[in-house]
């Protein structure tokens, strides 16, 4: 009885053990399932996170397994880089994506980096579809074991194309503006430039016809009618030359920074204003440094800065009587020797204390039908130089504007290269 | 052509047109100087030597316009033509009220530039003879002692000596003695020329107002 109550007591406590370890079991079993639910959800959001940084920030991820020579790389690196979506990668894939005129070096960069956990970043061309071009930064960064082998590389590739055609395209614009008030600048002239043009037309009409009464004579004088033609041809080249500078500035050319004396710029602006500058009996004295050194820069871009301060000034100087209308040009070099500063200062009503940085905001005026815009590009001109233009008020009465540009030294250019540049830190 | 001794002055601040002008009017007969400015013409140039002006109108300093206004009526006024760059309208209404002869548009014409320099000095011609005259006039008058003047002044009024020493309170044959004298003074053979000659000069009689042609009342000094 006893064995009996024993063993049904045994056979009891059996059953509550398999029990237990069913119960265990299946717990264990639900917890796992549950946290591998949830790792694969964590898994899933983190990769549908990644896709979203990928397509926002047009970037593809990768990295590079040195055991196994492997490569995984995010869909977006593989479009980037123009790989199939499904192909098994290996390091060779990734170097062959590279543009051939960029592999060299990129392999110099990668064999010569010698310190543990490097981090390289690296602008360069790859290989985009059919014979397409790209440019692309790509960052990485090495794990490597306590040897310094490397172990991975893991990085990321960013198409440069999006950015580098709004740059472009912000360009373009910028250009078009600057193009378009330089045009609106010289509608102001036009009327004193088709009297200037009148002078020589009409002289070379005069010369004309006085060497047709001349020669119509029984012993015409053959001396005064070669001094005749050779007016004729110098009236005709002054003719040219003020179409030329006009010329210079109306077409849309491209930006062509050269060496360039300012003194040369500000006599082609001078002569372009001349006939403006006198309707309004606007006198003009310049000042130069002797032996002031050549300046980088692009002429007709110049001149228009230079334009639109002189045309300011006189405009200025409008409520001053007539005989009271000066500009001074003054150029000269700065203290460091580094820079030429050209200032154009004028005796008008000078600017409100509180309008000195306000009046090269854009669409800032004081003009009746002014648009605001031409101290605004004029700054922005003289900034795309390396220089500054900033307005004082003189001492005694007017305004002073100044800007800066860079001296030219040697060989050295401002111009974009066109290679890749390899920053490593 | 011009075959007198006038002048053309040309005044014109750019070289190349003054030089062209000058040359094309020498070449054309015309005797002509050139000033670079208003202020040189005004400085150099003499009031009675006879000829006329060629003037830019828009000119650094004293303008075409403005040289022409100081001229008017002083003894160097003579007959302009404008040349002008642009051809604006107000401004060469301006020039044609202050007795401008022409307006001339650059780049200009050459046979219009002869005939407005042509006209001009023609014009000149006829200031000078008119000027001329009217000097003699005056010399002669002044000549005058005031008695003869007072006869001078009832004669042309058409009144008989017996009225004018009834007025004047003298004798007739006095008054016919001085009669005679201003006749002779004023180089006038009837008194019909002695009305003409005072005319000129603005001495005279003022027309009568009355009605009808046979309106006679003259007035009385």
């Amino acid at each position: 009885m006893q064995t009996l109550f024993s063993r049904s007591l045994e056979s009891g406590a059996f059953a509550l053990g398999l029990a237990a370890i069913s119960i265990a079991v299946v717990a264990c079993w639900i917890v796992e399932r549950r946290r591998r639910l949830k790792a694969e959800e964590l898994h899933a959001a983190s990769k549908e996170r990644l896709a979203l940084i990928s397509s926002i920030a047009s970037c593809g991820f990768w990295s590079w397994d040195a055991a196994t020579d492997r490569v995984w790389a995010s869909k977006h690196a593989r479009n980037i880089l123009a790989l199939d979506e499904t192909a098994v990668l290996g390091g060779a894939s990734l170097i062959a994506a590279i543009h051939p005129d960029d592999r060299p070096s990129v392999l110099r960069v990668i064999n010569s980096a010698g310190s543990p956990a490097d981090t390289l970043e690296m602008e360069l061309r790859v290989n985009g579809p059919g014979s397409e071009i790209r440019w692309v930064t790509v960052k990485t960064h090495t794990y490597r074991d306590t040897k310094g082998a490397v172990q991975r590389v893991v990085g990321f590739v960013v198409d440069d194309g999006q950015r580098k055609r709004s740059a472009a395209e912000l360009l373009k614009m910028q250009h078009k503006l600057t193009h378009f008030t330089r045009v609106a600048m010289l509608g102001e002239l036009s009327g004193a430039l088709a009297h200037e043009l009148q002078q020589p037309l009409t002289a070379i009409l005069c010369n004309a016809n006085a060497a047709q009464l001349l020669s119509r004579k029984e012993n015409p004088n053959i001396e005064e009618l070669r001094e005749i033609l050779q007016e004729i041809v110098s009236d005709d080249k002054h003719a040219g030359q003020i179409i030329q500078r006009l010329r210079a500035l109306l077409i849309r050319g491209e930006t062509k920074f050269q060496d360039l004396e300012i003194s040369e710029v500000i006599s082609d602006v001078l002569a372009l204003a001349r006939g403006t500058l006198r309707e309004r009996n606007v006198q003009v004295n310049t000042r130069v440094d002797e032996e002031l050194p050549e300046v980088h820069g692009d002429r007709v871009e110049l001149q228009q800065v230079l334009l639109n301060l002189l045309l300011n000034a006189s405009e200025s100087m409008s409520g001053n009587p007539a005989r009271d209308r000066r500009i001074e040009v003054v150029m000269a070099l700065t203290d460091d020797e580094s820079t030429v500063r050209i200032s154009v200062l004028d005796c008008g009503k000078g600017i409100d204390i509180d309008q000195l940085e306000r009046v090269f905001d854009p669409f800032f005026t004081t003009k009746d039908g002014g648009m605001g815009l031409g101290l605004a590009i004029s700054h922005s001109i003289v900034a795309a130089h390396g220089g500054r233009l900033w307005a004082t008020n003189r001492p005694d009465r007017g305004a002073a504007f100044h800007f800066t540009l860079p001296i030219t030294t040697g060989k050295e250019s401002h111009e974009r290269h066109n290679e890749y540049s390899v920053h490593s830190g | 052509m011009n075959g007198t001794t006038s002048t053309v002055f040309i005044v014109d601040d750019a070289r190349e047109v003054r030089l062209g002008l000058s040359r094309l009017l020498a070449a054309a007969g015309y005797r002509v100087r050139a000033f670079e400015s208003a202020a040189c013409f005004l400085q150099e140039h003499d009031a009675e030597a006879p000829g006329c002006l060629l003037l830019d109108v828009c000119m650094p300093g004293l303008s075409g316009l403005e040289l022409q206004h100081s001229l008017v009526g002083s003894p160097g006024a003579r007959p302009i033509v404008f040349l002008t760059g642009r051809g604006d309208v107000q401004t060469s209404v301006h020039a044609m009220k202050e007795g401008a002869v022409d307006f001339l548009t650059k780049p200009v014409d050459d046979q219009e530039l002869f005939a407005a320099v042509d006209q001009a000095l023609k014009r000149d011609a006829e200031q000078r003879l008119e000027r001329a005259i009217r000097d003699t006039i005056q010399r002669r008058l002044a000549m005058l002692t005031p008695r003869e003047r007072q006869v001078m002044a009832h004669v042309i009024r058409g009144r008989l000596n017996k009225q004018i020493a009834a007025d004047l309170g003298t004798g007739e044959k006095t008054v016919k003695v001085h009669r005679a004298r201003v006749m002779s003074k004023m180089v006038a053979r009837s008194v019909a020329e002695l009305v003409q000659l005072a005319a000129r000069v603005g001495v005279g009689v003022e027309p009568a107002l009355g009605s009808g042609p046979a309106a006679m009342n003259w007035k009385h000094p």
